[in-house]
């Protein structure tokens, strides 16, 4: 049976047992992950990952339940439970499937599968892997390898609901990545990573760029200081960048909203961010790595501007919560098997602006380079925002000596309205692609 | 068929071993070994769960289901080969032992394998079973949390509450001739509380968790997981911008072994170590923290959210002393790390799942008390912070940086608690960090068990625990 049958065969099982309404997913993966180190292959890692999901509606009551033993007969008794489990939830008016007019499928051309997938095996990954790893290598101050890994595969997802809607929508995905440990002149280890990942084989980075970036960033680690404390401008580089967009992206998603666990829960059309932030959720980017044609539960995928220079402008929405807070399904339903739909982002993309990342760097005075933030300290309910970090110190408009130990803190409002510029420079990873950017009114504490 | 799924929710009775056809998991074992392998081992999960979700008073969601697969892993040498199934059938079985086999490459005929069953100990003793129970039995507990909840102040405006059961089976077969299995529950009860006073909102986070069944809910138990999220959210509203800079800092008692989970437990499993990755790497025997500071990983305490009768593996779990009065004694283990550095294995080969290889992981971390009470080393310290509750924490193994998000924070005055803190990261090298600590509380408390953690993209339970101390100097990344 094709995984869309199982999916029927779901909903079909659970409407006999009782279901007003339901829907079905199959979740299927296969792939293959390396890790590579001094030259020798040490793990070879083989993936093949299924799983079928169904919730089911009584009128507005809603169950779920879920298995990876895709027989007919276990399809049937699953369904049969999430109908069963339906009888416990409480009434509740907002619930069941997308309202018909989101239903459907974009159609553009997504180029969501590489044509060579079929013939990936673990040695295409193993070259690429040793591939990085002899680069990150030339370097002499690289004197130890944490291991390269690469890996890839497909994944494909069916849905099928009671309403009629079925389709499939499938994916390739591969990655290289990188990390290194360098020794400085006093005799430090800093150790740091880069990684490249993408749909397509031929859209990663060459394995060479990826070793030699690696090995870049942890020599530049080398002989670092302690910073300045005090309030100073930060320039985020794209890659710390896209941790403040993913943060964004998770304030405005409508199931936050709903249980007013954000800041920018009363924000709508509000001007909350300078006039240099804008941020667009796209989930129907060719060869984007979240880019889909339908969503978790068969909305048809599209562009949503979340936030347009400053204002807030729409939530990220899945049916439940659009219907909870009367907007209208942004297609942001993700969905695995064995968990309840959520709100997640697809594609998040911050708008550029007009002049290059050294021209930002020019303008600082003195201030900080932020290069890396780690850490759980973002407090999305109160705004509250205080991260570890580490990153260049710059002074006189020039990157000097590399800075470590330190914290950046500020409030997610604060830091919105303080973004001053951003640059030209977008750059993808993955699902999302950012600029560099420069805040104003952060606080930098170091030891 | 060596592995038949129950066709009945929840899976009874539990037991894989009567099931499992031993001489066909030998012979499994054998394949594996079948292209030069020098050890193998055969994975067996079998998983079923059940939760609920209710928001503001309503049970929105109610969820069951059952997951099972088999994990083949393959070493030679340093190498290893894993791949995994979800088709429990023998020919399913043996072309993931051939694709693990494919590590090695040195062709030869393995006779099949003896493996003979091995009881562990049973450290999970369980009153009331999970998963099973018709739902509709569980929702009282549920709907007691929010009313206690808002009871505690009427600026709490949103509650939610759930409550997950898993009754998780785990086989191990392995070219050593071990067969063990363990059948191990887990129950995870939580109320998250928004506050709001007219602009301001906070959130506030509580729960509880361990190897037990619904007992875990006995007496006040939802009600007082409920005031205590509740309480946290509304004491928020008043909190001030931290300092920022270091600042001595007193960590509360049990929750605060989040600092020792990153400061010192990751940077001592032992992969890190056997190669050469970790800040600790080479230093058994060394001074590494203040003579004060006791760390140690205990898989065996009763019913803990952390603990294991045997890892996944199937070596028994154990207590390991990592740091004696600051001398470091000894790593986490796993088989591979144990092998490499000829040692034993310290029972802590853990995995998520038949999905992930198993990797040194830590079960329950925790300092032993000292000889100060929690007054005494407040009534210390003339101006810091008092660090009560976590958001989680995260580390660099190789330079052995850390942060550590407080949620709940206080400013200390004069030797008093002052005034809330607004939510704060502290950063530290753990190393430093460890030798600044210099008191340490006769308070000692494991943490209520809410922890999960998550390394190389695998997620375990763990515990912590910790009496009150106090760091002498450590950056808070405060605004003020």
């Amino acid at each position: 049976m094709s995984a869309t049958d199982l999916a029927r065969l779901a909903v079909e099982s659970a409407t006999a047992a009782g279901a007003t309404s339901s829907d079905a997913v199959v979740i299927e993966s296969d792939g293959v992950t390396v890790l590579v180190r001094d030259g020798q292959t040490e793990r070879v890692e083989q993936e093949c990952s299924r799983g079928l999901g169904i919730r089911a509606y009584r009128g507005t009551r809603l169950g779920l339940a879920y298995t990876n033993d895709l027989s007919e007969d276990a399809v049937r008794e699953t369904a049969q439970r999430a109908a069963a489990l339906a009888q416990v939830a409480a009434e509740d008016e907002a619930a069941g499937l997308p309202d018909a007019a989101d239903v459907g499928t974009f159609d553009g051309d997504l180029d969501a599968m590489d044509a060579s997938a079929g013939s990936w095996t673990a040695d295409t990954w193993i070259t690429r892997a040793l591939r990085a790893e002899h680069a990150a290598r030339e370097d002499e101050r690289i004197t130890m390898s944490e291991g390269a890994r690469s890996g890839g595969g497909t994944s494909r997802l069916a849905l099928a609901s009671s309403s009629g809607f079925a389709a499939v929508r499938e994916q390739s995905h591969a990655f290289t990545a990188m990390g290194v440990f360098a020794t400085g002149e006093q005799g430090e280890r800093q150790r740091d990573h880069y990684a490249t990942q993408a749909t397509h084989l031929e859209d990663l980075d060459r394995p060479e760029d990826v070793g030699r970036e690696a090995a870049r960033r942890a020599i530049r680690r080398c002989g670092y200081r302690k910073p300045r404390s005090g309030a100073f401008p930060v320039i985020f580089s794209p890659d710390v960048s896209r941790d403040l967009v993913a943060t964004i992206a998770q304030a405005q998603a409508a199931s936050r909203v709903d249980r007013r666990a954000t800041f920018l829960a009363d924000a709508l059309g509000e001007s909350v961010g300078s006039r240099h932030v804008t941020v667009v959720d796209d989930a129907t980017l060719p060869r984007r790595m979240a880019s889909r044609a339908f969503d978790g539960e068969g909305v048809r995928s599209r562009r949503t501007v979340l936030m347009d220079e400053g204002v807030v402008s729409s939530w990220l929405a899945d049916s439940y919560t659009a219907r909870r807070l009367g907007i209208a399904a942004t297609g942001n339903a993700s969905r695995s098997f064995a968990n309840r739909p959520g709100v997640g982002p697809s594609n998040l993309v911050l708008e550029p602006g007009a002049r290059g990342p050294d021209e930002l760097l020019g303008d600082v005075e003195e201030g900080l380079y932020l290069t890396e933030l780690f850490g759980m300290g973002v407090n999305l309910a109160s705004g509250s925002w205080s991260r570890g970090g580490a990153g260049i110190w710059i002074e006189k408009g020039e990157l000097t000596y590399p800075v470590q130990e330190l914290t950046v803190a500020g409030d997610l409002r604060g830091i919105l309205a303080g973004v001053s510029e951003v640059a030209s420079d977008l750059t993808w990873h993955g699902r999302m692609a950012t600029p560099t950017l420069r805040i104003d009114g952060l606080t930098i504490a170091a030891g | 068929m060596l592995f038949p799924y129950s066709r009945e929710f929840p899976m009874q009775p539990h037991s894989l071993l009567h099931r499992i056809d031993g001489d066909l998991l030998g012979r499994v074992v054998a394949a594996a070994l079948s292209r030069g392998g020098d050890y193998a081992d055969v994975f067996l999960e079998e998983r079923a769960e059940s939760s609920l979700h209710m928001e503001d008073g309503a049970i929105r969601a109610a969820s069951n289901g059952t997951v099972a697969g088999i994990g083949v892993r393959v070493l030679a040498g340093e190498r290893t080969g894993y791949a995994f199934t979800e088709d429990c059938t023998p020919d399913a079985l043996y072309r993931v032992a051939r694709t693990a086999a494919a590590i090695a490459d040195d062709v030869r005929d393995v006779a099949p394998v003896q493996v003979a069953a091995r009881r562990p100990r049973d450290l999970y003793r369980t009153a009331v079973p999970l998963v099973g129970a018709a739902p509709s039995e569980r929702v009282p507990f549920l709907e007691r949390a929010p009313a206690a909840a808002c009871a505690v102040d009427e600026r709490i405006r949103k509650v939610n509450v759930s409550l997950n059961e898993e009754v998780k089976t785990v086989a191990v077969a392995s070219s050593d001739g071990v067969l063990v299995e363990d059948v191990q529950p887990m129950i995870s009860f939580r109320v998250m509380c928004i506050a709001e006073d007219g602009d301001l909102k906070t959130s506030g986070m509580s729960g509880d968790g361990a190897r037990r069944g619904l007992e875990l809910l006995d007496g006040d138990a939802p009600e007082r997981i409920g005031r205590l999220a509740a309480e946290q959210a509304v004491r928020n509203l008043a909190a001030q911008p931290a300092p920022g800079g270091p600042q001595t800092v007193v960590l509360g008692n049990a929750y605060s072994g989040v600092l020792l989970h990153e400061a010192v437990g990751h940077g001592l499993e032992a992969y890190f170590n056997h190669k050469g990755f970790s800040r600790y790497s080479g230093q058994i025997g060394e001074q590494v923290a203040s003579p004060l500071v006791t760390v140690v990983d205990d898989g065996t305490i009763e019913n803990e959210r952390g603990s294991i009768n045997v890892d996944d593996e199937g070596n028994a779990s154990g207590s390991t002393v990592l740091i004696e009065n600051g001398i470091l004694r000894g790593y986490l283990h796993d088989r591979l790390s144990a092998r490499v550095m000829d040692v034993l294995p310290t029972g802590n080969g853990r995995r998520e799942s038949y999905s992930s290889m198993p990797l040194p992981r830590m079960t329950n971390t925790f300092m032993p008390a000292g000889e100060h009470s929690a007054e005494e080393i407040i009534a210390s310290v003339d101006r810091g912070v008092y660090a009560v509750q976590f958001g989680g924490g995260q580390v660099e193994i190789g330079k052995g940086d850390f942060v550590f998000a407080a949620t709940e924070a206080y400013l200390i005055e004069d030797g008093r608690i002052g005034a809330p803190l607004r939510d704060v990261t502290l950063i530290g090298n753990g190393p430093e960090v460890m030798q600044r600590v210099t008191m340490v509380g006769s308070d000692y408390r494991i943490s209520e068990g809410m922890w999960t953690c998550g390394k190389d993209g695998q997620s375990v339970p763990v515990g912590v625990g910790m009496p009150t101390v106090k760091i002498s100097s450590i950056t808070v990344g405060g605004t003020a």
